[in-house]
């Protein structure tokens, strides 16, 4: 299993459009510092942009303008990339004659985009902080959503990384609906577009998937506990439910071809 | 003549995918979804109000709202499955095994694909304005940038003009997909440069938007030298009743269509397709 999701992890990193993919992001992550820094005002409830940013509260506003190219772009693309194109491909017959248990193949798929998520919530975390600590207005303690408390430097660092981990959280609901739906429809192509539909139609049209459109929001009310319970209970249940079906889905589906 | 056999193939073998059939049948799907959102804004608003939607303006704002998204997206689909795949799967061969110049395949392609946007467009018109008129309140409004509110045969005129400059739009759109699935030669990496390319292209224009001084010159050059923003904001803008910055639309459309066919053409009729 171990030797499975390394395997697995090499073929995420060595395909091309992946590694493309990575440089856009980082560029976009340059480019939107760079836009907050010259228009320095951030927004809790995506309307008014009514927060002054400075260098303890720089990440989690901004953010922000990264999480569109992530949710709606980079991450089904990695995801399909790995759980549909390969079988579309034929990739797949190379490792898939291995002797492993069926279910095997899709937990190490799902353990390796997982690390890769979290590299790359990572990488965003590192890159906007430094950037932030290098070019922002220095203060010495900043106030955040709906908290009474000053918080100080180290503080300030703690509610970052708590935002961040929130927002990976959340990213991996779009881990949950993509394989899913990648494992259902075989053609990569439509199941990328059909994965950034159901995550546009869910977050406009179904009051409990909200949180899949305003990743920055929920982030915040999770933070100053002012989360409905209804949002950990959808939050929960698409993992886990994600997860399990796309299990037995990949256990029922015959890839004898 | 000889071409005129090649465009019956191609077209054949773009109505036997599903894909073509599936972006059909959204339309309808699409337009239905829009009527639902625009009634409940409608209760809300009064009939002065810029934004209400009648029956009379349906067909144009449901294009200008949904172009961007939807028909791109259609286009990327079609332009995928008809260059990118053929490509991969190797049944571009069956075509080129016969009497046909690249340019000729090439050009054939091009044209396919924007009939078929045509003919999407052509259907979202006469479906949006037959169900507009049977689902919405028929009300006389104001048009965007017009002082006065609009009769049924001028706002008919309105959303024929507006369904044609926004398909001149959409045949740029098509040069530059087209580019684009000439560079990428894998499926996944055409789909995902292409909506990298949408994607920027917003985000891009509007953060010039919101950096820059709105009179200035060079702002609006900038401005329209995105083909998504002539698609949200420039046709309205070239239908107003003052109309604005019309060289700057049409030469950015023009650029787009002819610059990008170019390189699209001297890739396809350069590249190696002995696979």
């Amino acid at each position: 299993m171990k030797r499975l999701i390394a395997s697995e992890f090499q073929r995420i990193f060595e395909n091309r459009t992946n590694q493309i993919l990575l440089v856009f992001y980082l560029g976009m992550i340059i480019l939107m510092c760079i836009f907050r820094y010259i228009s320095p005002q951030g927004s809790y409830d995506c309307v008014d942009y009514n927060v002054d940013l400075n260098r303890l509260n720089f990440s989690p506003f901004t953010f922000y303008e990264i999480r569109v190219e992530l949710v709606y772009l980079i991450l089904p693309i990695l995801f399909i990339s790995s759980i549909n194109y390969e079988q579309s491909i034929g990739a797949f017959r190379m490792y898939v004659t291995r002797p492993y248990k069926k279910y095997e193949f899709i937990v190490s798929k799902w353990v390796a985009l997982t690390i890769t998520t979290f590299i790359l919530m990572f990488i965003a975390f590192i890159i906007i902080t430094i950037f932030g600590y290098l070019f922002m207005p220095n203060v010495s303690s900043v106030k955040f959503y709906e908290i009474q408390q000053e918080f100080s430097m180290s503080g300030a660092l703690l509610y970052t990384v708590k935002f961040f981990i929130t927002q990976f959280i959340i990213a991996l609901c779009v881990l949950s609906i993509s394989s899913i739906i990648g494992i259902v429809i075989s053609n990569p192509i439509l199941s990328i577009l059909a994965v950034i539909a159901a995550l546009a139609g869910l977050s406009l049209y179904i009051k409990f998937f909200e949180f899949l459109d305003k990743t920055t929001e929920y982030g915040f009310y999770v933070l100053s506990n002012t989360a409905s319970m209804s949002f950990y209970i959808t939050l929960i249940s698409t993992l886990l439910g994600g997860l399990l079906v796309s299990i037995f889905l990949w256990q029922k589906k015959d890839y004898l071809y | 003549m000889i071409m005129k056999q090649l465009f019956i193939s191609e077209w054949q073998r773009l109505w036997n995918r599903k894909s073509t059939w599936i972006s059909f049948m959204l339309i309808p799907l699409a337009i239905i979804i829009a009527i639902k959102h625009y009634i409940k804004i409608d209760a809300l608003i009064t009939p002065n109000s810029p934004k209400y939607v009648s029956c009379l303006n349906f067909p144009s704002v449901i294009l200008g709202n949904e172009s961007i998204l939807f028909f791109d997206v259609i286009i990327i689909l079609l332009i995928i499955m008809a260059v990118t795949s053929e490509y991969r799967k190797g049944e571009m061969r069956m075509v080129m095994l016969r009497s046909f110049s690249f340019s000729e395949i090439f050009k054939v392609k091009y044209l396919v694909t924007l009939s078929t946007v045509f003919l999407l467009l052509i259907t979202n018109f006469i479906l949006s304005s037959f169900l507009g008129y049977l689902a919405l309140p028929k009300q006389e409004v104001k048009f965007p940038y017009y002082s006065n509110k609009f009769t049924i045969n001028e706002s008919m005129i309105y959303n024929i003009k507006y369904y044609v400059i926004a398909f001149l739009v959409l045949a740029a759109v098509v040069s530059v997909i087209m580019c684009i699935s000439m560079m990428c030669k894998t499926t996944i990496g055409t789909l995902s440069a292409s909506l990298a390319f949408i994607l920027v292209s917003t985000i891009l224009s509007e953060i010039i938007s919101f950096l820059m001084d709105n009179t200035s010159q060079i702002y609006n050059i900038l401005y329209f030298s995105f083909i998504t923003r002539i698609q949200y904001i420039g046709v309205e803008t070239l239908l107003a009743q003052t109309p604005q910055q019309v060289g700057i639309i049409f030469t950015s459309i023009a650029f787009h269509i002819i610059v990008f066919y170019l390189i699209a053409h001297s890739l396809f009729s350069d590249q190696d397709c002995y696979c």
